[in-house]
């Protein structure tokens, strides 16, 4: 059935001998490895032991010995094929060894007694489903509740182990319970979580839950009650978190929002709370239930999600202390002791504590005195912390000053030379280093921010964590980071900026993060030039590899230009080599022919000021002659250097310094060049400067396509010549196709139908080619009429009626809004190059210029029609069925199915030319009316209104319209009047 | 009646003349003879793209950005000298260095023009995690108008709406923020949105250009929604539209890059329907995204020929028509698309982005 197996399962890396342990673990924060699956921990009433329960079964750790194996029990995994779930320690002192553990539907009580396990009773298939949660009453040492995604609750009394009997059963109905508590107070209240409900239940009353609490809209994860109060409770969720008072079911608080909580307890001790995240949160939090905006102490150091927790309490000289028992996915326990300090934090009930700072790691593994150590034997010949510190005085990372070290009090001080200074005080706790990682802290003159404080806190416990997980020593390693990450700000920061000055720049910036900077460019001008620069000059080594495809962050580059290059790096090809000797001798009277194949083992160049020595110590390097002395190029733009670095420390990484020195010559290896250089490409750009000048855009339509031809031919652009000169063709009203005369008659170009769709073409040419230019000025030069020379109507088949006489240009009236586009995009070149007549002129034609820039309301009116009968607005929308076009012209009303517009005089649909008066909206077509108003001035429904006085009045503006019923759109540029003018015809 | 059967009118366009193709107006129409390609490249340059002048900017350390002004009469660079400059342009070549801005505390990665219907504006970006805005209010003199410093890792990069929507301006920073500011005029205050952009970090930003690309006929000319373009560490191009609620969402999502995108660069509108966005990654390549209009899906071309080589920068002329990359192999390289069926994107010209060679 079960057997049990003395360590099976629990694996510490060392075991220390107890004899150190002067002082209990109550009062340490320690970390436990243990190599097995948990899911439930739970610690006994006793505060002595902590049971874990997992894949394997139940193994209890004496926590007052916590390295020492614990006993397990490895459940048979033929009967027992479940993982256990929960597992709960009876409460009552005289009850204490009773666990009882649940896996799937089974509830197991073991008696753990005389240091074996021994089942107590199998309460099998109490449920239908599993088990989700039990808990032993705090009040009757023989009841047990369990809970189930049944949806049951049971009572159990197992006051004769041998024969549990099933007291109660209390039933969800509705969903599945995740947990129950019992209350603390109250030994006949029972709590159960259902989804988003809790149930408070009155074990006497079986039928139904005392109170219901819709406390979340996601299911709940964990509840707990309060010590203090016995109508408190808290329920925490996927949503967010609160309590209520079951009393009157009052939500107290809420914490905020946004992260998930798979359990919160209470303290035990003042009026905290601990709550564990439920996932991607490595960190319990601690806070206090009157303010919950910060919690009040981080507890960090698992490296996985924490799964479990519970709280451990013993009496200790007269205090009772309390300690925190955790388990998380990364196989460690661990104990976190709650100082007096922040059992008062939460005891408080001032709103103060919102006040106190993020408490820092350091905190948690308290300095604890200790005898002289009795490790034994670890890794790097350290055997304790006293050798460690015997060997600190030997070995010490550069620019760390050791000032105070003590064995006995168990630190070190240490101070980070440098031109800030930085004391950071480092303590170990007894345990070290065993699984007791150092706890380090800055003491005064603290010149870091606090940004910065604990981000080197929280790398260092890192490494040290790494460190003394195996158990070997990690001060050395811990000041040698310090050192390194001090160097690193001071780098950034610069070294003398106070924290203050710059409030928020002051942590470093991840330089990995941060992508290299374009140290090449190239930028187009308006006017078509195009500006490029190139401050490094990158090139392929023979093997093809591209130096530059690792500078792929800030770093990289910080690297590549700090670093001397060889030249593999920066040089190696025949053109490069070039390029190198371009730089350094610019400018000066070096005119020797560089050959390939010569090769320089080194070269030296004087500086003007200093001497400089260069020195490439690779033999690919290729210039000749083999060596020769030249005087250093003063042009301040060539700024190049070799390994001054190796003569100039301080200078080295001076570009990588933020500071304000004024004048910093920048110091780096590879050769920088600082010009910027303009290349004239305007013969690339499709719009020309000279053209923009020259063109004309208006007058008669021959002659400006004839002048247009020639200015394109002066700047040589034949192939806008060419169009300028088919364009004055087909407007010019003397040239006709002689094939088609007899037929059509003279018809000129410009009324021959194949001209718009020869128009359209152009246009779609050159809106291929993106010449804004030509499209506008085409646009525009194309809205000049011919001169008429007819008046003839040209009818072509039984295509539509060209109507000479109206004033339609050739243009493609559909695209009216893409050529005002084209207009209005060219005259903001010509802004740019600041042709202000030239703009005014192109602006002249853009339609909707005036829309575009006020509000489209205020100059257009815009008229619908309503029907008669059903008042319904006859627009294209919401008006459907019938034909699509009489449809969208609103003159049929698909409701009525009729005509939605007569003539008031004929009473026969309106589709043609229609008139109508804005006052009283009667009116028909145009015809009718005419007639009727050439003699009369009133209506001619006799509605009584004088539509000749009140339309046609003043301005003189003529609502004749064509196209249809009546909706038309006109612009009124001197009206403000806007929105929908409906008509009635009775 | 022959006329009105010819089945379409078409026009040659002959590749005598580069750039642009002469248009040869065949008239009356011809049916054209098959395989006519009328837009093979011709690589017969005329004129020269030789440096015509050269600017000492005089910065101590590498320049990381050069900007025109809206005339292109001036030119502010920026380097890791920590400084802005500012100089004016000529033709002549007579440059002329204006003023230098100090102020920032870290290497300053890049700068931008206002339009300059605002007045004389720069906005800047730099490692010390700060967007400034400067104001010329004197000749030359340039003062703080703004600074923002909420952005916890390196700004990487900035952009100024386009001046329809006022003045707005967008900051991708490394620690994966775009933050937004806008520039109320009757508060006299700036307000700011934040928004998570890329994980890791954002490298650049651009915005869409304020025309509607591809608005309907005879639709109201209201603006375009405010969009713009991102791209970062996490190999994303994002399109960001700021939604009726006022917020900022990532309209699309442009997978393609296998690397960090290092720049992206929206091509502006000259009213067509179409918008084009370039955009250049660590892994080598560079990558046309087109849309045909407004609520289109994008299409991708990525440029051929450029995979050995890591390009820094993205940068459209004016009108859009040309695109230049530079890169890590010391060139720049300027692109068109091609006028045959499939568009194809072509390089035109490669230049030394110094003048080494010469």
């Amino acid at each position: 059935m079960s057997s049990l197996m003395q360590e099976e399962g629990l694996t510490l890396s060392r075991i220390p001998s107890n004899s150190y342990l002067d002082e209990p673990t109550i009062t340490q924060t320690l970390a436990v490895n243990v190599k097995k699956a948990v899911n439930a921990i739970a610690v006994d009433a006793t505060g002595k032991y902590v049971v874990l329960g997992g894949k394997k079964g139940l193994s209890v750790i004496d926590l007052d010995e916590p390295y020492e194996p614990g006993r397990s029990l490895a459940l048979d995994s033929k009967q027992n094929k479940w993982e256990i779930s929960v597992v709960e320690w009876n409460p009552h002192k005289d009850r204490a060894p009773y666990i009882a553990s649940a896996a799937n539907q089974d509830t197991q009580v073991w008696n753990l007694s005389d240091e074996r396990f021994e089942l107590q009773c199998t309460l099998t298939q109490s449920h239908q489903r599993a088990i989700s949660d039990l808990a032993w009453s705090l009040f009757d040492k023989n009841l047990l509740a369990t809970c189930s995604a049944d949806t049951y609750i049971n009572l159990w009394d197992i006051r004769d182990p041998k024969r549990a009997i099933k007291k109660e059963s209390f039933c969800g109905w509705t969903a599945g319970a995740t947990q129950v508590k019992w209350n603390r107070h109250n030994p006949m209240a029972l709590a159960s979580a259902h989804n988003g409900e809790v149930r408070i239940w009155d074990i006497r009353k079986v039928a139904a839950p005392q109170t219901f609490i819709t406390a979340h809209m996601a299911k709940i994860y964990g509840i707990d009650w309060s010590y203090h109060d016995e109508g408190e409770l808290v329920t925490c969720s996927e949503d967010k978190q609160f309590w209520n008072t079951n009393n009157n079911r009052v939500c107290k608080g809420t914490m905020l929002p946004g992260v998930s909580i798979l359990r919160a307890k209470y303290t035990p001790f003042g009026y905290g709370l601990v709550t564990m995240a439920q996932r991607n949160d490595h960190t319990l939090r601690m806070w206090n239930i009157r303010d919950l905006t910060s919690p009040i102490r981080h507890f960090t150091g698992h490296t996985d999600v924490i799964t479990a927790f519970d709280w451990r309490c013993r009496m200790y000289n007269g205090s009772k202390e309390y300690q925190l028992v955790t388990w998380s996915k990364d196989q460690h326990l661990r104990l976190w002791y709650i100082d007096k300090n922040l059992q008062e934090m939460v005891t408080r009930q001032t709103s103060a504590i919102a006040m106190i700072p993020k408490a820092s790691e350091d905190d948690q593994t308290p300095l604890t005195a200790s005898p002289v150590d009795k490790f034994s034997d670890t890794p790097y010949g350290i055997k304790n912390l006293q050798q460690e510190l015997m060997m600190l005085e030997k070995r010490v990372p550069q620019h760390i000053q050791v000032i105070q070290n003590s064995l006995a009090d168990r630190f070190v001080s240490v101070r980070v030379v440098g031109s800030r200074e930085v004391n950071v005080k480092i303590t170990f706790p007894s345990l070290y280093p065993n699984l007791a990682p150092p706890g380090f802290s800055f003491t005064p003159p603290v010149t870091l921010t606090t940004q910065n404080q604990s981000r080197i806190v929280e790398a260092l416990s890192d490494t040290a964590m790494f460190h003394v997980e195996n158990n070997r020593p990690c001060l050395f390693q811990c000041l040698q980071q310090l050192s390194d990450m001090i160097q690193e700000i001071e780098e950034v920061e610069g070294p003398t900026q106070q924290a203050s000055s710059v409030p928020r720049a002051t942590t470093q910036n991840n330089n990995d993060d941060i992508p290299c900077p374009r140290i090449c460019g190239a930028v187009f001008s308006a006017t078509g030039h195009l500006f490029t620069f190139q401050n490094i000059k990158f090139s392929r080594s023979r093997g093809g590899y591209n130096n530059s495809g690792r500078l792929k962050t800030y770093r990289d580059l910080k690297l590549f230009m700090s670093k001397p290059q060889t030249s593999e790096t920066v040089m190696g090809t025949e053109e490069s080599s070039a390029f190198f000797s371009n730089y350094f001798y610019s400018g000066q009277n070096y005119t020797q022919h560089l050959s390939h194949q010569i090769s320089t083992p080194q070269i030296e160049l004087h500086g003007s000021n200093d001497s400089m020595h260069i020195d490439f110590d690779t033999s690919n390097l290729s210039i000749s002659p083999p060596t020769q002395t030249y005087s250093m190029s003063s042009d301040p733009h060539l700024r190049v250097s070799g390994q001054i670095a190796l003569f100039n420390d301080n200078d080295f990484d001076d570009d990588l310094i933020i500071g304000s020195s004024p004048v910093r010559k920048s110091v780096t290896a590879v050769p920088m060049n600082t010009n910027i250089y303009s290349r004239d490409l305007s013969y690339l750009m499709p719009q020309n400067y000279q053209l923009a000048r020259s063109y004309k855009i208006s007058g008669d339509i021959a002659e400006l396509c004839r002048h247009n031809a020639q200015v394109c031919m002066a700047e040589d652009r034949k192939d806008l010549q060419q169009i300028w000169r088919a364009v004055g063709e087909i407007m010019d009203p003397l040239v006709y196709n002689p094939d088609e005369k007899v037929m059509l008659g003279n018809i000129p170009w410009s009324q021959h139908p194949i001209t718009r769709r020869l128009l359209q073409s152009v246009f779609k040419h050159y809106e291929r080619l993106r010449d804004i230019q030509t499209l506008a000025v085409l646009s525009c030069a194309l809205e000049n009429l011919p001169p008429n020379t007819t008046t003839t109507t040209y009818n072509i088949r039984q295509s539509n009626v060209v109507t000479p006489s109206s004033r339609r240009t050739l243009l493609d009236s559909t695209k009216k809004d893409s050529y005002d586009k084209y207009r209005l995009y060219y005259a903001e070149i010509l802004f740019r190059w600041q042709l202000l007549d030239k703009r005014a002129e192109i602006l002249k034609f853009t339609q909707q210029n005036s829309r575009t820039n006020q509000d489209k309301s205020s100059s257009a009116i815009e008229f619908t029609p309503v029907c008669l009968r059903c008042n319904r607005m006859l627009g294209s929308e919401g008006n459907r069925g019938g034909p699509k076009e009489l449809r969208e012209d609103g003159v049929y009303c698909t409701n009525c199915r009729d005509w939605g517009f007569k003539c008031i005089i004929c009473h026969l649909a309106v589709k043609g030319s229609s008139s109508f008066c804005l006052v009283c909206g009667h009116g028909g077509h145009t015809k009718h009316m005419n007639e009727w108003f050439s003699e009369e001035f009133t209506c001619p429904t006799g509605c009584g209104c004088s539509c000749i006085h009140g339309n046609f009045r003043g301005e003189g503006h003529e609502l004749v319209f064509r196209n249809g019923g009546g909706f038309m759109e006109r612009r009124l540029d001197d009206t403000r009047i806007s929105g929908y003018m409906s008509r009635q015809l009775s | 009646m022959s006329l009105l059967s010819s089945p379409s009118l078409d026009f040659v366009i002959s590749p005598k003349h580069q750039p642009f193709s002469t248009l040869d107006i065949v008239w009356p129409p011809k049916k054209l003879k098959n395989g006519n390609n009328v837009a093979s490249t011709n690589q017969q340059i005329v004129r020269t793209s030789s440096i015509i002048s050269t600017i000492d900017s005089q910065h101590e350390d590498m320049i990381h950005d050069v900007q025109l002004d809206y005339y292109s009469k001036r030119l502010a660079t920026c380097s890791s000298d920590r400084t802005i400059k500012i100089f004016e342009v000529s033709d002549g070549g007579a440059n002329v260095p204006l003023s230098e801005i100090k102020g920032h505390e870290g290497p300053v990665w890049q700068v931008s023009w206002a339009h300059p219907k605002f007045g004389s504006i720069i906005a800047s970006c730099s490692y010390d995690r700060k967007v400034i805005v400067w104001k010329e209010n004197q000749p030359n003199q340039w003062a703080k108008f703004y600074e923002y410093d909420r952005h916890e890792s390196s700004v990487n990069s900035i952009s100024w709406a386009p001046h329809e929507f006022g003045l707005i301006l967008a900051a991708g920073s490394s620690d994966g923020k775009i933050s937004v500011h806008t520039w109320k005029p009757e508060e006299q205050t700036w307000d700011v949105a934040v928004q998570n952009a890329h994980t890791i970090g954002v490298n650049a930003v651009s915005w869409a250009p304020a025309v509607p690309a591809g608005a309907l006929v005879g639709s109201s000319p209201a603006l375009a929604p405010k969009r713009f373009v991102s791209g970062g560490c996490d190999n994303l191009v994002k399109i960001w539209k700021l939604e009726s609620d006022n917020t900022w969402r990532t309209e699309e999502k442009l997978e393609h890059h296998t690397a960090w995108v290092r720049d992206v660069a929206w091509a502006p509108s000259i009213g067509l329907p179409s918008s084009n966005i370039a955009s250049c990654s660590q892994d080598g390549t560079v990558v046309i995204w087109s849309q045909s209009n407004t609520n289109a899906q994008w299409t991708k071309k990525v440029l051929p020929g450029a995979s050995n080589v890591v390009s820094w920068r993205v940068s459209w002329s004016v009108t859009g028509n040309i695109l230049a990359i530079s890169g890590d192999d010391n060139k720049v390289t300027l692109w068109k698309e091609g006028l045959d069926a499939d568009n194809d994107w072509k390089c035109i010209e490669g230049l030394d982005a110094a003048d080494a060679a010469n």
